[in-house]
């Protein structure tokens, strides 16, 4: 008989966590070779997290640089007691929010061609995802462009990435009941625009 | 209307949020209610839609080496700023306490064989200033010969005779071999003593001018067009090289650091992580071996030859291994002292 899962997993998280507060500790100390495994560990997750954010693969590279940079000069300044993943998150919605505000001048004039959007056009879809329902996500990274970006933020962390409102709400700044309210708004706009998608999954 | 609360906890009911009260009742009553069934199936495949989104988004491969790439070209702090909490001095002064004799004269030994050797440079470039001056003369009276070994045949006339006989025929072993007596000698030097450094500088310069053609790309680029694609085909792949060995410098210090967890009783050892990273590798080492050996990358080829069989190794383990296999192949590479070979290269 297999071993018990919960079991199981519990001890693989108590290592596992034990194993990255002590990589965390070398790569404060200023171990390369220990901050190279935590970028392996994390940069995944703050990837998907900037792309979901910046909707496009070669600015999610950039950010998610941007953001392992920052934290690699600040890391000494990590309170031990944070989680990295969330301290992480935090840097790379810093770098995002900052991408935001230096793109806002394009981002007006955009806007007449974001509001156009009709159905997803063949030519502008990324290589990258082809595999699956193309047309889908095309439609998902649409809609997500048209949130707002506290909107988004929340949405992202929560639906799309699954944290804890606890965790998000130390990534925002903001309180539990804000998140809440932003994030039901976001998922009724999120439904409204995706509506004949859904539908049709029923 | 009753069916509106039910909807609105759906949310939180598909997150797992709500508490094992309110969850019994949600399902009593989609179990119950058609509308609210369907309603919940919606949002069910929502979150598959939402959760395909981001699976199929993942970072390019190389992100970590363009990363690295990106922190060499800022400035960084961490390897620039040196903690200055003692004077360099006082640091000195408290190491050349501690020194023991036999170091102490293996140290000025050192010093010495530096002096030596600086006081040789000097010589010799003092030879070579002169050489015109004596180049003249020689040109005055013989044709000049090439060659080191001619020389002894190819006195001067105006040499006086006792250098002609002792010490000139012992004059190449001199300037090879001893600084210090090359200085005795170099007061009263002859033209054939001219002769001999002019020989070995020419030697000298075509020796740099080959090193140089080898191993600066810089150079190369100007030879031709092949040349150039060449010198750049083995600069990628020695930054290639550089990249997987530090790599498996990496994989090799986690394995050695993971530590065995408790599972049922049983320490086992969870190298899943290692064991995925292992298989990425081992296909590019072999490439690579191979791309080395072509160019005669000796360095490189014998430590992808060593890393090899420990990479394979640990991507045929098993996800949770016995401490005893994991220790085994640990000893072994702590035993040949590859993690620091890696660390040198």
């Amino acid at each position: 008989m297999d071993i018990p899962m919960p079991f199981r997993a519990e001890a693989e998280i108590k290592e596992l966590t034990e194993y990255s507060g002590e990589m965390l500790a070398r790569a404060k100390a200023g171990d390369n070779a220990a901050f190279g495994l935590l970028f392996e560990r994390h940069h995944r997750f703050v990837y998907k997290f900037v792309y979901a954010m910046l909707g496009e693969t070669a600015a999610a590279e950039e950010a998610t640089q941007e953001t392992f940079l920052a934290a690699y000069k600040n890391i000494r300044g990590l309170r031990g007691e944070a989680k990295l993943q969330t301290w992480l998150c935090a840097i790379a919605k810093n770098v995002v929010y900052k991408s935001f505000r230096s793109l806002n001048k394009e981002c007006t004039q955009s806007e007449a061609e974001i509001e156009s959007f009709e159905m997803p056009d063949e030519k502008t879809l990324a290589p990258d995802r082809e595999f699956l329902s193309k047309e889908l996500n095309q439609v998902i990274g649409a809609a997500l462009e048209k949130l707002d970006a506290d909107k988004r933020l929340v949405f992202t962390l929560r639906e799309l990435q699954h944290l804890t409102y606890q965790e998000i709400a130390e990534i925002t700044g903001s309180g539990v009941p804000k998140l809440k309210t932003d994030l039901r708004r976001a998922k009724i706009e999120m439904r409204a625009l995706l509506e004949p998608y859904l539908e049709a999954g029923k | 209307m009753n069916c509106q609360i039910y909807h609105d906890a759906f949310d939180d009911f598909l997150d797992g949020e709500l508490d094992e009260q309110n969850a019994a009742r949600i399902n009593s009553h989609v179990f119950a209610c058609k509308e609210c069934a369907a309603q919940l199936e919606v949002l069910k495949h929502e979150k598959e839609i939402y959760a395909h989104y981001l699976f199929a988004a993942e970072p390019p491969q190389d992100l970590w080496t363009k990363f690295q790439a990106k922190l060499e070209n800022e400035e960084n702090p961490r390897r620039v700023v040196v903690p200055a909490t003692t004077p360099f001095w006082k640091t000195y002064s408290f190491g050349l306490r501690n020194l023991s004799a036999p170091s102490a004269f293996a140290a000025a030994l050192i010093v010495f064989g530096i002096g030596f050797g600086l006081l040789h440079f000097w010589t010799s470039k003092n030879a070579e200033e002169n050489q015109y001056s004596s180049r003249i003369e020689i040109d005055k009276n013989e044709p000049v010969a090439t060659e080191t070994g001619k020389v002894d045949a190819e006195v001067t006339p105006n040499q006086p005779p006792e250098q002609i006989g002792g010490k000139e025929i012992n004059a190449p072993k001199i300037i090879k071999n001893n600084g210090s007596k090359k200085l005795s000698v170099a007061k009263n030097t002859t033209a054939a003593d001219f002769k001999l450094v002019d020989a070995r500088s020419e030697t000298l310069k075509k020796k740099a001018a080959f090193r140089g053609e080898k191993n600066f790309p810089a150079d190369k680029l100007r030879l031709n067009e092949q040349a150039r694609a060449q010198a750049l085909e083995l600069k990628n792949l020695e930054t290639e090289t550089a990249r997987q060995l530090e790599k498996v410098e990496l994989l090799l210090r986690t394995f050695r650091n993971a530590r065995a967890g408790e599972v049922n009783g049983n320490a086992l050892y969870d190298v899943a992580y290692e064991k995925q990273q292992a298989r990425k590798l081992l296909e590019k080492n072999s490439r690579l071996r191979q791309s080395s050996e072509m160019f005669g990358m000796a360095d490189a080829l014998e430590l992808l030859n060593r890393v090899e069989p420990y990479l394979l190794e640990i991507a045929n383990l098993e996800e949770n291994s016995a401490p005893g296999v994991v220790t085994d192949i640990r000893e072994r590479f702590k035993n040949q002292n590859i993690i620091a070979s890696l660390q040198i290269y």
